[in-house]
């Protein structure tokens, strides 16, 4: 029974919460700026209204085209099932699965960026190319940030992990942990495409990175790419959230902190978009890097530190 | 204790990484400045050695922490952003290296130094931090870098004040307490070489020629 329970508690936050997250950013964005703002489920509407809709496909596109939304929106789907969200273990985690989320995020990244050169589009092929660039330098940054979280339980998985973090201490009792979660911030920046990195409301080819790739899909296609842009986001918030705050085993609390965590990190996209101007396209690769840096420091940190 | 003198020592560390990344000039003094503060704090943090007992620690470690701070934090970073405006405006630091490949080779120095502080001087003891000989050794090392890749006389000195504050960090790291007229005697030292240089900065490039040129540009820096 409780094995449905936790099953159910996972799968539905990671349907319900997503794209109310995306929201709630635009919210603290308007709100910051003096405006009253979309309501918080606006990106709900939005996707409900695409999904009414037909696609309309170029002759030049193929089958990759066509696959790349629906191909990404189901390996984040996957990942976020395998991340824990509301308890410190995932009923879908097993050994290792710290790796599989990686590389499924990658994978969904490999196939958005296969079909927006699939469309022929000038454009559209240097948003896959920056795209590219930028996420080869936040995946170090990724990977060290997780190695961190798995350094106290020596064991790569989400679940021992998680599960072993408040015996190391939790966030304040160790600079390691510390600095996993500031790259690991950066690196959902990165990641989702918000804005010291890119900005998500700009609508000029030149400067866009994620906008500019799936310019040419519509309807049920931009549908599933709003979604998995969504999830996305709250994969990797749910693996900073478990990071900074003690979520108990059990019991009621669990979700409820969880939920308050994930609308922290969206207050503070929000906060950050609204604070922040993006960075030059040039330095970006800076912030990545001080990122991996920064995390491959926490890693010395915490095998030197003598502190397990 | 411990535990603030690590996040303290991290916190080092985490200028270290800004100065070598920053391009902005001003950004470098300041984070300079900062470094000096945390260097202040760090007596408070870290336990001595039990030479000094009562009233005269506490004396010690007050005169020691007013006398960091002051010059570190304070005197230090004034008179470099003095000699800074007196030499014309510099905003960028106009470094050797890009700022990319900077950032990656302080990465690079911070992972030796802990690689020796593991290796080669193992802890010595069990209430000291583990951080603090790869903090400070990381601190000399990227002090070094920037001396080395800095092409105005301001960066290199700006090099040279983070390699003294890693003198520093081992210093309190290994001794625990240093005795304070030689405390004093360093800091001092370094003052006098700052001073030294900025007064070399201001009229290296005071060049008579373009006097003229030089009065607008410094009216501009004295009223910002």
């Amino acid at each position: 029974m409780s094995v449905v329970i936790d099953i159910a508690v996972q799968a539905g936050l990671l349907i319900l919460l997503p794209l109310p997250m995306l929201g709630l950013i635009n919210v603290v964005k308007s709100r910051v700026a003096g405006r009253r703002g979309p309501p918080l489920l606006q990106p709900v509407f939005d996707v409900l209204r695409l999904l009414r809709k037909g696609a309309v496909y170029s002759r030049t596109t193929t089958w990759v085209f066509a696959f790349g939304p629906m191909i990404g929106l189901v390996a984040t789907f996957l990942a976020g099932l395998i991340v824990p969200s509301a308890f410190p273990t995932s009923p879908f985690g097993f050994p290792a699965d710290v790796f599989v989320v990686a590389y499924l995020l990658g994978l969904g990244r490999f196939f958005t960026m296969a079909s927006a050169l699939d469309t022929g589009s000038a454009f559209e092929g240097m948003g896959a190319s920056r795209e590219a660039a930028f996420s080869a330098m936040a995946e170090p940054a990724l990977l060290l940030a997780l190695m961190i979280l798995c350094i106290p339980s020596r064991v790569p998985s989400f679940g021992d992990a998680f599960s072993a973090l408040p015996a190391a201490g939790g966030l304040l009792r160790s600079p390691g942990l510390m600095l996993a979660a500031l790259a690991l911030g950066v690196v959902l920046l990165a990641e989702t495409a918000r804005i010291p990195v890119d900005d998500p409301n700009t609508h000029l080819e030149l400067t866009m990175i994620h906008e500019v790739m799936v310019l040419d899909h519509s309807g049920p296609d931009f549908a599933f790419i709003q979604i998995g842009y969504a999830m996305k986001m709250y994969v990797l918030g749910a693996v900073l959230v478990h990071l900074v705050l003690p979520i108990p085993q059990d019991g009621w609390a669990a979700p409820a902190l969880f939920i308050v965590g994930q609308a922290a990190v969206a207050i503070e996209i929000g906060v950050i978009e609204s604070i922040m101007a993006r960075l030059r396209l040039s330095r970006v690769p800076q912030l990545l890097i001080g990122a991996c840096v920064v995390a491959a420091v926490g890693v010395l940190v915490l095998f030197t530190g003598g502190r397990p | 204790m411990s535990l603030d003198a690590d996040l303290l020592l991290l916190l080092v560390i985490g200028i270290d990484l800004f100065i070598g990344s920053t391009g902005r000039l001003v950004a470098r003094i300041r984070a300079c400045a900062l470094q000096g503060l945390v260097l202040a704090a760090l007596p408070l943090a870290i336990q001595g050695t039990g030479v000094l007992t009562g009233g005269q620690r506490i004396a010690h470690t007050g005169m020691a922490v007013l006398a960091t701070l002051l010059l570190k934090a304070v005197a230090i970073p004034a008179l470099l952003v003095y000699a800074m405006r007196k030499s014309g405006v510099h905003r960028e630091t106009q470094p050797e290296t890009s700022l990319h490949l900077s950032l990656l080779m302080c990465g690079i120095l911070v992972g030796l130094s802990f690689w020796i502080g593991a290796v080669m001087l193992p802890s010595a003891g069990a209430g000291s931090s583990p951080l603090g000989v790869p903090a400070g050794l990381a601190t000399l090392l990227v002090g070094l870098y920037l001396t080395v890749t800095g092409r105005t006389e301001i960066t290199q000195v700006i090099g040279y004040l983070v390699l003294e504050n890693g003198v520093f960090v081992i210093g309190q790291r290994v001794l625990g307490e240093f005795p304070l007229v030689v405390e004093l005697g360093v800091l001092l030292d370094v003052l006098v070489a700052v001073m030294l240089m900025a007064v070399l900065v201001v009229f290296a490039n005071r060049h008579p020629e373009d006097e003229a040129q030089d009065a607008p540009a410094a009216a501009i820096g004295g009223r910002r």
